[in-house]
């Protein structure tokens, strides 16, 4: 099997083993963080006064939770943490649980796809075997990174663990690319996703971005930006010749290469950042290395792929996918007792047989989000944590997955924002309440604010820390 | 919302009994409207009135949404004068999506009441086969796109083909999704992001240092004949030049874009090389800059259809043509020979064209038609990835053996397309092909051949045709046991076409005791549940189909008895007809088989078209049945139906906007 040679670096890696591994990392490191503020690097103070920028993430995971193990009875601040959401204690203070959230739109349409595709857009899904992909607007991280995208590197991250798999559900008529994304760029454009951790760990920190500084390499971005504009013409000139139903697929190419224009030019301007991390993730570093072989492990990388992101700010928006919708995994190694098929236990008809395992599932998933907010309260921002500082979304696109139900969102929210949000509550709504009205307050609080969102009604009241 | 309780009502469609523990919900119920009622009665005693009640709010005279109003059919034979819109509304009615929730849902009798009537109507009347749906033509005609990026694997191949470089894919570039008819051929569903420009951009620079090294002492054998053929090497006793730069563009864009260049389009390349010459870098990587021009162009990324100067449906220009034929059957771009057909004309020739498609089959190229075709029309590209038997209990299932499984699908289909034997044979067939994994597997032994496959004759009936292949047990089964439900769902659905409605949601299910106990307790649980009414509708019709597979383990091995029990392999059709173990699958597929042909030259279309099929494709699909009927159901003569069809050959192209 191939896929030992990965493990070894993978111990080290975000972990302070000490194993200097990732030498191009360090490199690129050392340019993201230009010592302009000396002291920037003697860490945990911070030389500069700015406000550390609030990061947000949000995860997706398949098929829905079983309710009784998942919703706290108690709401408020001395809310109880049932079974599924037991690995989140050490958390619970930055935590917050939501009840009552509702998806309008996905009450129609089928049992799955009607519902993550739009999971964060909100909005009615198109049926379709793929002609006319439609999942109504844009969502919450997209729009979120047009608006405030261009102060990073990367506008936003995209990051999975299941290949996008083709063909139609044909029972459903859906084809089945709408239960494989939640990031839109267009409501007819999906972003598609990063699965590899090397690869992803190369978009962050790789070849075009140890592209600056030095004149050679200088020149180097100016060749590859000369390059994209040479394409681009061809690419105008092309679509001008193209028809009514074909030009958006050019347009889309256009959109591809002026984004990966910019963030060459990114790179080879001074960084207009005011506020800089203060502290370096050091040399605790491997680049992953081949393929991950267990599930865990792969969310893992993934999870410390992201938390990387955000402490280096390379960019404030991310978004993960446990896995496509309808995910029929087998949990049985990772979870005993759990053999058999994710999606197959979710409909559990009520038997303690196949809701036992369900229910296990869905706390397998609670612990990921504790191990991520594990890494983002490790990481410090002058008075804060980069926990303090981020909204971590996590959730699915329906509750009971027996019924596929849309109402009453397992939705959870990790972090502070910043202090904008009083977390270590369950904030019970009242049924119906639209899910978007949660986006409406996370994009204030991201500094993309919006009047509305998706179905929403109004903002979701979060508190102040 | 407006959910009236008491009353059953229909919810949207409760999706996938394919991972419904053991799909023991149910299908539609099988009722029928009064026996012995016309259609005119029913209409208007029945049918009428549920669609005045339900629909007249927004399909009336005051709104007619949609241009839908229903008060232009006041009697049956108004329906019959409209069988396309009809057609639409059953479609739309049977799928949940009208009437739409807020309007009022429909109780789940009269739900079934419309969708029966509106499924008996008669089918729209026979088209012209030299139609196409376009503006004019289709009612909801929403447009398709055809001029669409290359896929991962086309675009692996056509490097491949242009510059001799292999390339990675998996690590290469993200995976894409599919639409249409279920292929990853479909340019509605091949979308592009800033993440593909990037490796885009990585990969023509990897490929352009394999091709172009400093240094022509690294260079691979397939990558020096690809240099000589584009003509990258000065001869020796001089330095090389811009003028053999511009040569060298010249060749490779013309090769990687499929088509001859226009004017002054290498000149826009040469920018790119003279800008590295003028900072003083080298020929070699001076020309990869202006090379990776060409690689990362929408030229060669797209497989672009531009409009001809007058819009409406008009025949493809031969250039275009061939990159559809060579995409089609190569999944990459067209040899020296079919660009020299195109670039002469003579490609629209249909004796050429004819010609070209029995050279192309019988070319190694072709093979990509059992890997790209093959297993995405029988939904076993996802074999050992997303779904595979629980690691606990079949530690054997590994990524080889996967590979392998696959393996003899794909392996299996190309030898029928090469020999140009009788596609039959995927029914039933006295043969299969294995390495020594598959070989060990199914206990056999084995002689290794060349590439570690080898063709065996069948020692015995117990496999042949698809449905002796392990890929398909496998894929089909639950990771710690076999399931009757989804195989006889894969049969119906990947070979014979059916459609299998989803199970309302509501519908009672049969109380389970436990599924995880024997074949027999399941097969008994599974009668049990068919005895109802509403369920038998569909399992009636997979459920046996799938029994006649239940000697294959989950892994797709040969098994007697399962834990003591003697399985039982024997399935009763819903005519009374009994059949036992996959040898009667076989002659009961056998007998529908040209159901199985149908529904395989419609997937082949999809795929060839890159799209969903209308209306308009029946009469192409009809004329193939007719064709492989004549002629003993060849590959050839499929292959050469559809690329000489009308719509192949043939865009619509919808007006230019300014």
């Amino acid at each position: 099997m191939k896929t030992r040679d990965w493990r070894i670096p993978r111990r080290t890696f975000l972990r302070g083993a000490g194993v200097v591994l990732g030498l191009p990392l360090l490199e690129a490191m050392g340019r993201l963080l230009p010592l302009s503020s000396p002291s920037a690097w003697a860490g945990g103070t911070t030389a500069s006064t700015v406000q550390a920028p609030v990061r947000m993430a949000c995860l997706y995971f398949p098929n829905g939770v079983w309710e009784k193990t998942w919703f706290p009875i108690r709401s408020g601040r001395d809310f109880d943490l049932p079974f599924a959401l037991e690995p989140l204690a050490r958390h619970q203070a930055s935590l917050t649980v939501f009840s009552g959230l509702d998806k309008r739109h996905s009450h129609g349409g089928d049992g799955h796809y009607a519902k993550t595709a739009n999971f964060l857009t909100g909005l009615p899904v198109r049926k379709t075997a793929g002609k006319d992909i439609d999942v109504g607007g844009l969502s919450i991280d997209q729009l979120c990174a047009q608006n405030i995208g261009r102060h990073t590197p990367l506008p936003s991250l995209e990051l999975g663990i299941d290949p996008v798999i083709s063909g139609i559900d044909s029972v459903v008529g859906y084809t089945r690319l709408y239960g494989c994304y939640i990031s839109w760029r267009a409501p007819g454009q999906p972003v598609a996703r990063e699965i590899h951790p090397r690869q992803a760990y190369e978009r962050l920190f790789g070849v075009l971005r140890a592209r600056n500084q030095t004149g050679k390499e200088r020149g180097r971005t100016a060749d590859e930006i000369a390059l994209l504009d040479r394409v681009m013409e061809d690419a105008s000139r092309l679509r001008g010749r193209l028809g009514r139903d074909d030009r958006h697929k050019l347009d889309e190419y256009l959109d591809s290469v002026r984004d990966v224009e910019r963030r060459l030019e990114f790179f080879s301007k001074p960084d207009g950042r005011v506020w800089r991390p203060p502290t370096s993730p050091g040399e605790d570093f491997a680049i992953p290395q081949g393929e991950p072989g267990d599930h865990q492990e792969h969310v893992r990388l993934m999870l410390d792929l992201m938390a990387l992101a955000f402490w280096t700010d390379s960019t404030r928006i991310a978004t993960f996918m446990f896995a496509n919708d309808v995910s029929g995994k087998n949990f049985g190694k990772l979870v005993p007792g759990t053999s058999g098929s994710h999606h197959e236990f979710s409909h559990h008809q009520s038997k303690a047989e196949k809701y036992e395992p369900y229910s296990k599932i869905n706390r397998w998933h609670a612990e990921q989000l504790a191990y991520f907010m594990d890494k983002l309260s490790a990481v410090r921002e002058g008075e804060r944590s980069l926990l303090d500082n981020s909204m971590v979304l996590c959730g699915s696109s329906m509750s009971d997955g027996n019924r596929h139900d849309p109402a009453n969102l397992p939705i959870l929210l990790g972090g502070r924002a910043g202090g904008g949000i009083k977390a270590g509550r369950h904030i019970a709504s009242p049924k119906g309440t639209p899910l978007c009205n949660l986006y409406v307050s996370m994009l204030e609080r991201m500094g993309s604010p919006v009047e509305r969102f998706g179905d929403s009604t109004g903002a979701m009241d979060l508190g102040e820390a | 919302m407006k959910r009236p309780s008491g009353n059953a009502t229909i919810r949207p469609v409760h999706a996938w009994t394919r991972v419904m523990a053991g799909a023991l919900m149910c299908g539609m119920a099988a009722g029928m409207i009064s026996r012995g009622a016309t259609p005119a009665e029913q209409f208007e005693k029945v049918i009428r009135p549920i669609l005045e009640r339900k629909c007249s709010e927004c399909h009336g005279t005051d709104q007619a949404k949609g241009g839908f109003n229903i008060e232009l059919f006041r009697d049956f034979a108004s329906v019959t004068n409209d069988l396309d819109r009809w057609k639409v509304v059953f479609e739309r009615v049977q799928a949940f999506e009208m009437p739409p929730k807020k309007a009022g849902e429909l109780k789940f009798d009269e739900q079934r009441k419309l969708v029966e009537f509106l499924r008996g109507l008669p089918k729209p009347a026979a088209l012209n086969c030299d139609e196409l749906a376009s503006d004019r033509t289709a009612n909801f005609y929403r447009g398709y796109v055809m001029s669409r990026r290359l896929n991962r694997a086309e675009y692996a191949n056509t490097i491949r083909d242009t510059l001799g470089v292999e390339l990675d894919l998996e690590e290469l570039l993200p995976a894409d999704g599919g639409g249409g008819e279920g292929f990853d051929t479909t340019g509605s569903a091949l979308f592009l992001s800033p993440i593909h420009v990037e490796k885009y951009m990585e990969a023509a620079e990897k490929v352009m240092e394999k091709v172009l090294p400093e240094s022509r002492g690294r260079l691979s054998a397939r990558a020096t004949a690809a240099r000589k053929r584009l003509g990258a090497n000065a001869p020796w006793w001089r330095n090389p030049s811009r003028a053999d730069a511009r040569r060298f563009l010249d060749r490779l864009a013309r090769e990687a874009w499929r088509r001859p260049l226009k004017e002054g389009e290498v000149d826009g390349l040469l920018e790119l090389y003279d800008r590295g010459r003028r900072r003083g870098d080298s020929h070699w990587s001076s020309l990869r800059l202006a090379s990776r021009g060409v690689l990362v162009s929408p030229h060669f990324l797209f497989l672009a259809e531009p409009e001809p100067e007058e819009a409406g449906v008009r025949p493809l220009a031969s250039v275009p043509l061939a990159s559809k034929l060579s995409y089609f059957l190569w999944s990459s771009k067209p040899d020296e020979r079919l660009m020299r057909l195109a670039e002469s004309g003579s490609l629209l020739e249909t004796n050429v064209l004819r010609a070209e498609v029995r050279r192309m089959l019988a070319d190694p190229r072709a093979e990509a038609l059992g890997e790209r075709f093959a297993l995405q029309w029988l939904d076993l590209d996802r074999l050992g990835t997303e779904s595979r038997p629980d690691a606990t209990r079949f530690p054997e299932f590994d990524r080889e053996l996967a590979a392998s499984m696959r393996g003899e699908v794909v392996r299996f289909f190309n030898d029928l397309v090469r020999g140009d034997r009788s596609l039959l044979e995927l029914i039933d067939s006295r043969h299969t092909f294995v390495d020594a994994r598959l070989a060990m597997h199914y206990g056999w032994s084995f002689r290794s051949s060349g590439d570690g496959w080898e063709r065996v004759t069948l020692p015995t009936r117990q496999r042949g045709g698809l449905v002796g292949m392990a890929a398909v047990h496998v894929m089909n089964s639950y990771p710690t046991r076999t399931s009757p439900v989804l195989r006889g769902r894969w049969v119906l659905e990947s070979l014979l076409g059916e459609k299998v409605p989803p199970p309302p949601e509501g519908t009672p299910t049969l109380e389970e005791k436990d599924v995880e106990t024997t074949p027999l307790s399941l097969r008994q649980q599974l009668e049990k549940h068919r005895t109802k009414a509403e369920c038998a509708a569909c399992h009636d019709r997979m459920d046996p189909l799938g029994f006649g597979l239940e000697p294959f383990d989950v892994l797709g091995r040969w098994r007697e008895a399962e834990r003591g029990i003697k399985i039982d392999a024997q399935g009763i059709l819903p005519s009374g007809k009994r059949f036992e173990g996959p040898a009667g699958l076989r002659e009961v597929l056998m007998e529908r088989k040209d159901a199985v042909m149908k529904h395989l030259a419609r997937k082949l279309a999809g795929f060839a078209f890159g799209r969903e099929l209308n209306k308009y494709d029946d009469c192409v699909i009809d004329r193939a049945m007719e064709a492989m009927q004549h002629h003993g159901y060849k590959p050839s003569v499929l292959v050469e139906t559809l690329v000489t069809s009308f719509p192949f050959r043939h865009r619509f192209y919808p007006k230019q906007e300014p």
